[in-house]
Protein backbone atom coordinates (compact mmCIF):
# COMPACT_ATOMS: atom_id res chain seq x y z
CA UNK A 1 0.00 0.00 0.00
CA UNK A 2 1.59 3.42 -1.08
CA UNK A 3 2.24 6.04 1.81
CA UNK A 4 1.58 8.59 -0.47
CA UNK A 5 -2.04 7.20 -1.69
CA UNK A 6 -4.67 7.02 0.92
CA UNK A 7 -5.90 3.37 1.41
CA UNK A 8 -9.14 2.98 0.39
CA UNK A 9 -11.71 1.01 3.05
CA UNK A 10 -14.54 -0.68 2.71
CA UNK A 11 -16.69 -1.65 5.66
CA UNK A 12 -20.00 -2.52 5.98
CA UNK A 13 -22.90 -1.35 8.29
CA UNK A 14 -24.70 -4.99 9.10
CA UNK A 15 -28.00 -5.14 10.34
CA UNK A 16 -29.02 -5.69 13.91
CA UNK A 17 -28.23 -4.43 17.17
CA UNK A 18 -24.37 -2.98 18.20
CA UNK A 19 -23.83 -2.82 14.66
CA UNK A 20 -23.05 1.29 14.98
CA UNK A 21 -20.88 0.36 17.83
CA UNK A 22 -19.07 -2.51 15.29
CA UNK A 23 -18.58 0.10 12.91
CA UNK A 24 -17.53 2.80 15.30
CA UNK A 25 -14.66 0.09 16.60
CA UNK A 26 -13.75 -0.23 13.10
CA UNK A 27 -13.57 3.36 12.28
CA UNK A 28 -11.26 3.66 15.22
CA UNK A 29 -8.44 1.28 14.87
CA UNK A 30 -7.71 2.90 11.41
CA UNK A 31 -4.37 3.80 11.75
CA UNK A 32 -3.34 4.85 8.27
CA UNK A 33 -4.71 7.79 6.08
CA UNK A 34 -7.99 6.29 4.24
CA UNK A 35 -10.70 6.72 2.25
CA UNK A 36 -13.72 5.07 3.66
CA UNK A 37 -17.13 3.45 2.16
CA UNK A 38 -19.32 2.61 4.11
CA UNK A 39 -22.19 0.09 2.57
CA UNK A 40 -25.25 0.10 4.03
CA UNK A 41 -27.60 -2.93 4.68
CA UNK A 42 -30.76 -3.58 3.11
CA UNK A 43 -32.48 -2.92 6.39
CA UNK A 44 -31.76 0.45 6.47
CA UNK A 45 -32.24 1.41 3.30
CA UNK A 46 -35.89 1.65 1.38
CA UNK A 47 -36.01 1.71 -2.76
CA UNK A 48 -38.65 2.67 -4.76
CA UNK A 49 -39.06 3.00 -8.21
CA UNK A 50 -39.76 6.46 -9.88
CA UNK A 51 -41.27 6.71 -13.22
CA UNK A 52 -38.76 9.59 -14.35
CA UNK A 53 -40.56 10.76 -17.54
CA UNK A 54 -42.05 13.32 -15.74
CA UNK A 55 -39.02 14.84 -14.50
CA UNK A 56 -37.04 17.84 -16.47
CA UNK A 57 -33.94 18.22 -13.99
CA UNK A 58 -32.29 16.53 -11.23
CA UNK A 59 -33.61 18.36 -8.59
CA UNK A 60 -37.39 17.76 -10.10
CA UNK A 61 -36.62 14.20 -10.16
CA UNK A 62 -35.53 14.01 -6.30
CA UNK A 63 -38.80 15.78 -5.42
CA UNK A 64 -40.64 13.23 -7.43
CA UNK A 65 -38.85 10.13 -5.38
CA UNK A 66 -39.54 12.36 -2.29
CA UNK A 67 -43.45 12.49 -3.52
CA UNK A 68 -43.30 9.19 -4.23
CA UNK A 69 -41.76 7.92 -0.55
CA UNK A 70 -44.13 10.45 1.41
CA UNK A 71 -47.00 8.49 -0.40
CA UNK A 72 -45.83 5.08 0.09
CA UNK A 73 -44.89 5.88 3.83
CA UNK A 74 -46.61 8.44 5.17
CA UNK A 75 -45.33 11.88 6.97
CA UNK A 76 -41.92 9.84 8.40
CA UNK A 77 -40.55 9.91 5.04
CA UNK A 78 -39.94 13.64 5.75
CA UNK A 79 -37.28 13.03 8.23
CA UNK A 80 -35.62 10.30 5.22
CA UNK A 81 -32.15 10.77 3.15
CA UNK A 82 -33.36 10.50 -0.60
CA UNK A 83 -31.59 10.29 -3.59
CA UNK A 84 -32.31 8.80 -7.38
CA UNK A 85 -30.94 7.57 -10.34
CA UNK A 86 -32.22 6.02 -13.36
CA UNK A 87 -35.05 6.15 -11.90
CA UNK A 88 -34.10 4.13 -8.63
CA UNK A 89 -34.93 5.93 -5.61
CA UNK A 90 -33.53 4.91 -1.99
CA UNK A 91 -33.94 6.29 1.09
CA UNK A 92 -32.71 6.15 4.75
CA UNK A 93 -33.00 7.68 7.84
CA UNK A 94 -31.24 11.02 7.91
CA UNK A 95 -30.42 10.31 11.77
CA UNK A 96 -28.61 6.89 10.55
CA UNK A 97 -26.43 9.74 8.24
CA UNK A 98 -25.74 11.96 10.99
CA UNK A 99 -24.61 9.02 13.61
CA UNK A 100 -22.18 7.16 10.67
CA UNK A 101 -20.73 10.67 9.85
CA UNK A 102 -18.56 11.92 13.84
CA UNK A 103 -17.70 8.06 13.36
CA UNK A 104 -14.73 9.19 10.97
CA UNK A 105 -12.25 11.77 11.75
CA UNK A 106 -8.64 11.90 12.06
CA UNK A 107 -6.75 9.57 9.23
CA UNK A 108 -9.82 8.15 8.24
CA UNK A 109 -11.83 10.05 5.81
CA UNK A 110 -15.64 8.89 5.11
CA UNK A 111 -15.64 9.63 1.35
CA UNK A 112 -18.94 7.40 0.66
CA UNK A 113 -21.87 6.09 2.17
CA UNK A 114 -23.96 3.92 -0.22
CA UNK A 115 -26.72 1.20 0.08
CA UNK A 116 -25.71 -2.25 -0.74
CA UNK A 117 -28.11 -2.25 -4.32
CA UNK A 118 -25.86 0.05 -5.74
CA UNK A 119 -22.53 -1.46 -4.33
CA UNK A 120 -23.79 -4.63 -5.52
CA UNK A 121 -25.02 -3.02 -8.93
CA UNK A 122 -21.79 -1.11 -9.78
CA UNK A 123 -19.41 -4.41 -8.83
CA UNK A 124 -21.49 -6.53 -11.04
CA UNK A 125 -22.86 -4.35 -13.82
CA UNK A 126 -20.41 -5.47 -16.66
CA UNK A 127 -21.82 -9.09 -16.42
CA UNK A 128 -25.60 -7.75 -16.18
CA UNK A 129 -26.86 -9.07 -20.08
CA UNK A 130 -28.38 -5.97 -21.89
CA UNK A 131 -31.75 -7.62 -22.10
CA UNK A 132 -31.63 -7.47 -18.22
CA UNK A 133 -31.82 -9.65 -15.41
CA UNK A 134 -33.40 -10.34 -12.04
CA UNK A 135 -30.78 -8.91 -9.34
CA UNK A 136 -30.65 -10.98 -6.14
CA UNK A 137 -28.83 -9.45 -2.61
CA UNK A 138 -29.59 -12.05 -0.15
CA UNK A 139 -28.50 -10.92 3.49
CA UNK A 140 -29.34 -12.63 7.06
CA UNK A 141 -32.74 -12.42 7.51
CA UNK A 142 -33.01 -9.78 4.02
CA UNK A 143 -33.88 -10.11 1.02
CA UNK A 144 -33.56 -7.55 -1.86
CA UNK A 145 -35.27 -8.66 -5.49
CA UNK A 146 -34.59 -6.03 -8.41
CA UNK A 147 -36.25 -6.98 -11.64
CA UNK A 148 -33.67 -4.71 -14.29
CA UNK A 149 -35.02 -4.47 -18.18
CA UNK A 150 -33.03 -3.53 -21.00
CA UNK A 151 -34.94 0.06 -20.57
CA UNK A 152 -33.60 0.61 -17.05
CA UNK A 153 -35.02 -0.34 -13.53
CA UNK A 154 -38.38 -1.84 -13.09
CA UNK A 155 -39.18 -3.40 -9.95
CA UNK A 156 -37.30 -4.09 -6.78
CA UNK A 157 -38.31 -5.61 -3.50
CA UNK A 158 -36.98 -5.51 -0.35
CA UNK A 159 -38.26 -7.28 2.63
CA UNK A 160 -37.75 -10.12 5.03
CA UNK A 161 -35.59 -12.68 4.18
CA UNK A 162 -37.78 -15.26 1.95
CA UNK A 163 -37.87 -17.37 -1.11
CA UNK A 164 -36.31 -15.28 -4.44
CA UNK A 165 -37.99 -18.33 -7.29
CA UNK A 166 -41.74 -17.48 -5.12
CA UNK A 167 -40.82 -13.55 -5.05
CA UNK A 168 -39.78 -14.25 -8.93
CA UNK A 169 -43.53 -16.38 -9.61
CA UNK A 170 -44.98 -13.93 -7.75
CA UNK A 171 -43.00 -10.74 -9.83
CA UNK A 172 -44.36 -12.74 -13.25
CA UNK A 173 -47.82 -13.17 -12.80
CA UNK A 174 -48.41 -9.63 -11.59
CA UNK A 175 -46.27 -7.91 -14.73
CA UNK A 176 -48.27 -10.29 -17.66
CA UNK A 177 -47.08 -8.80 -20.71
CA UNK A 178 -44.01 -7.16 -19.82
CA UNK A 179 -40.79 -9.09 -21.37
CA UNK A 180 -39.08 -10.49 -18.56
CA UNK A 181 -35.61 -11.35 -18.50
CA UNK A 182 -34.79 -14.84 -18.07
CA UNK A 183 -31.06 -14.56 -15.77
CA UNK A 184 -30.94 -14.20 -12.47
CA UNK A 185 -27.99 -12.80 -11.15
CA UNK A 186 -26.44 -13.35 -7.34
CA UNK A 187 -24.95 -10.41 -6.56
CA UNK B 1 -22.29 -1.55 -20.61
CA UNK B 2 -24.77 0.01 -18.44
CA UNK B 3 -23.49 3.07 -16.44
CA UNK B 4 -22.98 2.93 -12.63
CA UNK B 5 -25.69 3.50 -10.09
CA UNK B 6 -25.03 6.72 -8.28
CA UNK B 7 -26.91 6.26 -5.02
CA UNK B 8 -24.20 8.16 -2.74
CA UNK B 9 -25.49 9.99 0.78
CA UNK B 10 -22.06 11.78 0.93
CA UNK B 11 -20.28 12.28 -2.60
CA UNK B 12 -21.29 14.51 -4.41
CA UNK B 13 -23.49 13.48 -7.46
CA UNK B 14 -21.29 13.22 -10.55
CA UNK B 15 -22.22 15.62 -13.19
CA UNK B 16 -22.71 13.95 -16.74
CA UNK B 17 -19.57 14.14 -19.07
CA UNK B 18 -21.17 16.41 -21.54
CA UNK B 19 -20.27 19.83 -20.14
CA UNK B 20 -16.45 18.13 -19.15
CA UNK B 21 -15.95 17.11 -22.60
CA UNK B 22 -17.37 20.64 -23.80
CA UNK B 23 -15.19 22.55 -21.44
CA UNK B 24 -12.28 20.64 -22.42
CA UNK B 25 -13.09 21.23 -26.46
CA UNK B 26 -13.14 25.41 -25.71
CA UNK B 27 -9.79 25.10 -23.75
CA UNK B 28 -8.01 23.00 -26.12
CA UNK B 29 -9.81 25.65 -29.30
CA UNK B 30 -8.19 28.39 -27.16
CA UNK B 31 -4.99 26.84 -25.92
CA UNK B 32 -4.84 26.36 -30.29
CA UNK B 33 -5.20 29.77 -30.64
CA UNK B 34 -3.24 31.16 -28.03
CA UNK B 35 -0.32 29.00 -29.86
CA UNK B 36 -1.37 30.10 -33.04
CA UNK B 37 -0.92 33.69 -32.26
CA UNK B 38 2.17 32.94 -30.21
CA UNK B 39 3.79 31.71 -33.18
CA UNK B 40 2.93 34.15 -35.18
CA UNK B 41 4.15 37.11 -32.48
CA UNK B 42 7.12 35.21 -32.57
CA UNK B 43 7.62 35.89 -36.06
CA UNK B 44 6.15 39.40 -36.12
CA UNK B 45 9.35 40.10 -33.42
CA UNK B 46 12.05 38.40 -35.64
CA UNK B 47 10.80 40.49 -38.59
CA UNK B 48 11.16 43.53 -36.01
CA UNK B 49 14.77 42.63 -34.92
CA UNK B 50 15.50 41.98 -38.50
CA UNK B 51 14.66 45.73 -39.58
CA UNK B 52 15.77 46.75 -36.19
CA UNK B 53 19.54 45.17 -37.07
CA UNK B 54 19.18 47.06 -40.72
CA UNK B 55 18.41 50.71 -39.06
CA UNK B 56 20.80 50.30 -36.64
CA UNK B 57 24.05 49.18 -39.31
CA UNK B 58 24.65 52.68 -40.44
CA UNK B 59 24.94 54.27 -37.11
CA UNK B 60 28.02 52.20 -36.31
CA UNK B 61 30.04 54.26 -38.58
CA UNK B 62 29.82 57.55 -36.89
CA UNK B 63 30.02 55.86 -33.64
CA UNK B 64 33.89 54.50 -34.71
CA UNK B 65 34.53 57.83 -35.80
CA UNK B 66 32.97 59.51 -32.59
CA UNK B 67 35.55 56.85 -30.89
CA UNK B 68 38.82 57.58 -32.94
CA UNK B 69 38.22 61.52 -32.23
CA UNK B 70 37.66 60.76 -28.96
CA UNK B 71 41.14 58.71 -28.65
CA UNK B 72 42.61 62.01 -30.70
CA UNK B 73 41.33 64.27 -27.99
CA UNK B 74 42.88 62.49 -25.24
CA UNK B 75 46.08 62.16 -26.96
CA UNK B 76 46.02 65.60 -27.28
CA UNK B 77 45.53 65.84 -23.58
CA UNK B 78 48.32 63.62 -22.22
CA UNK B 79 50.26 65.52 -24.36
CA UNK B 80 49.57 68.38 -22.90
CA UNK B 81 50.13 67.38 -19.94
CA UNK B 82 53.54 66.62 -19.96
CA UNK B 83 56.22 68.51 -18.13
CA UNK B 84 57.82 70.47 -20.53
CA UNK B 85 59.84 73.07 -18.65
CA UNK B 86 61.51 70.03 -16.53
CA UNK B 87 62.03 68.52 -20.01
CA UNK B 88 63.65 71.28 -21.81
CA UNK B 89 65.31 72.53 -18.29
CA UNK B 90 67.23 68.57 -18.43
CA UNK B 91 68.08 69.13 -22.19
CA UNK B 92 69.76 72.35 -21.71
CA UNK B 93 71.93 71.52 -18.81
CA UNK B 94 73.29 68.22 -20.83
CA UNK B 95 73.77 70.41 -23.13
CA UNK B 96 77.63 70.36 -24.78
CA UNK B 97 79.36 72.10 -27.16
CA UNK B 98 80.26 69.11 -29.04
CA UNK B 99 77.13 67.76 -29.53
CA UNK B 100 74.38 69.44 -31.92
CA UNK B 101 70.52 68.19 -31.37
CA UNK B 102 68.93 67.39 -34.87
CA UNK B 103 65.30 66.22 -33.44
CA UNK B 104 63.30 66.32 -30.00
CA UNK B 105 60.20 63.83 -30.25
CA UNK B 106 58.06 63.33 -27.00
CA UNK B 107 56.14 60.65 -26.76
CA UNK B 108 53.23 61.14 -24.15
CA UNK B 109 51.74 57.70 -24.45
CA UNK B 110 54.34 55.66 -23.63
CA UNK B 111 56.52 58.60 -21.67
CA UNK B 112 59.56 58.47 -23.36
CA UNK B 113 61.93 60.85 -25.14
CA UNK B 114 63.34 60.11 -28.76
CA UNK B 115 66.61 62.34 -29.62
CA UNK B 116 68.61 62.20 -32.55
CA UNK B 117 71.66 64.13 -31.94
CA UNK B 118 75.68 64.65 -33.86
CA UNK B 119 78.66 64.65 -32.12
CA UNK B 120 82.68 65.19 -33.55
CA UNK B 121 83.17 61.84 -31.66
CA UNK B 122 82.09 58.91 -30.42
CA UNK B 123 83.27 59.62 -26.99
CA UNK B 124 81.27 62.97 -26.92
CA UNK B 125 78.42 61.24 -27.80
CA UNK B 126 78.85 58.34 -24.70
CA UNK B 127 79.63 61.76 -22.74
CA UNK B 128 76.58 63.07 -23.66
CA UNK B 129 74.49 60.62 -23.04
CA UNK B 130 76.21 60.25 -19.24
CA UNK B 131 75.02 63.65 -18.70
CA UNK B 132 71.22 62.92 -19.57
CA UNK B 133 71.23 60.67 -17.11
CA UNK B 134 72.83 62.57 -14.52
CA UNK B 135 70.82 64.88 -14.60
CA UNK B 136 67.82 63.09 -13.10
CA UNK B 137 65.04 63.78 -15.08
CA UNK B 138 65.32 60.24 -16.96
CA UNK B 139 65.09 57.08 -15.40
CA UNK B 140 67.01 55.15 -18.13
CA UNK B 141 68.89 56.79 -21.01
CA UNK B 142 70.28 54.06 -23.42
CA UNK B 143 71.57 54.44 -27.41
CA UNK B 144 69.21 53.44 -30.03
CA UNK B 145 71.71 53.71 -32.89
CA UNK B 146 74.45 55.47 -33.54
CA UNK B 147 76.50 55.44 -36.77
CA UNK B 148 79.32 57.39 -38.28
CA UNK B 149 78.33 60.09 -41.22
CA UNK B 150 81.20 59.15 -43.93
CA UNK B 151 79.66 61.53 -46.63
CA UNK B 152 81.10 64.62 -44.05
CA UNK B 153 85.11 65.19 -44.23
CA UNK B 154 84.32 65.88 -40.59
CA UNK B 155 83.59 62.33 -40.04
CA UNK B 156 80.77 63.25 -37.26
CA UNK B 157 79.09 60.69 -35.31
CA UNK B 158 74.88 61.03 -36.10
CA UNK B 159 73.09 58.76 -33.05
CA UNK B 160 69.42 58.45 -31.56
CA UNK B 161 69.02 57.76 -28.29
CA UNK B 162 65.81 56.99 -25.84
CA UNK B 163 64.82 58.06 -22.47
CA UNK B 164 62.21 57.41 -19.93
CA UNK B 165 60.37 60.34 -18.38
CA UNK B 166 61.17 60.04 -14.58
CA UNK B 167 57.97 60.07 -11.92
CA UNK B 168 53.88 60.49 -13.12
CA UNK B 169 51.74 57.66 -13.74
CA UNK B 170 52.20 56.43 -17.13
Amino acid sequence: MSLLWPERLTLALEAGEGALQELARKAGAIRRRAHVTVVLSNHYVRYAIVPGGGAATPEEELALARFHFTKIHGERAREWEVRVCDGLACAIDAALLREIRPLFKGKARLVSVQPYLMHAYNGARRRIPREGAWLVLAEKGRTCLARLAAKGWAWVHNGPEGDVEALIERERNRSSGEPLPAAVLKL
Amino acid sequence: MRSALQLDFVAPRRRGRAPGIAVLAVSLGLAGAILFKYDETQKRLRELDAVQALLAAPRAAPRAHAEAEMKSAQAAVRQLALPWAQLIDSLERAAMKEVALLNIQPDAQNRVLRVTAEARRQEQMLDYLRRLSATGAFAEVHLVNHQVREDDPARPVQFALQASFRGGAK
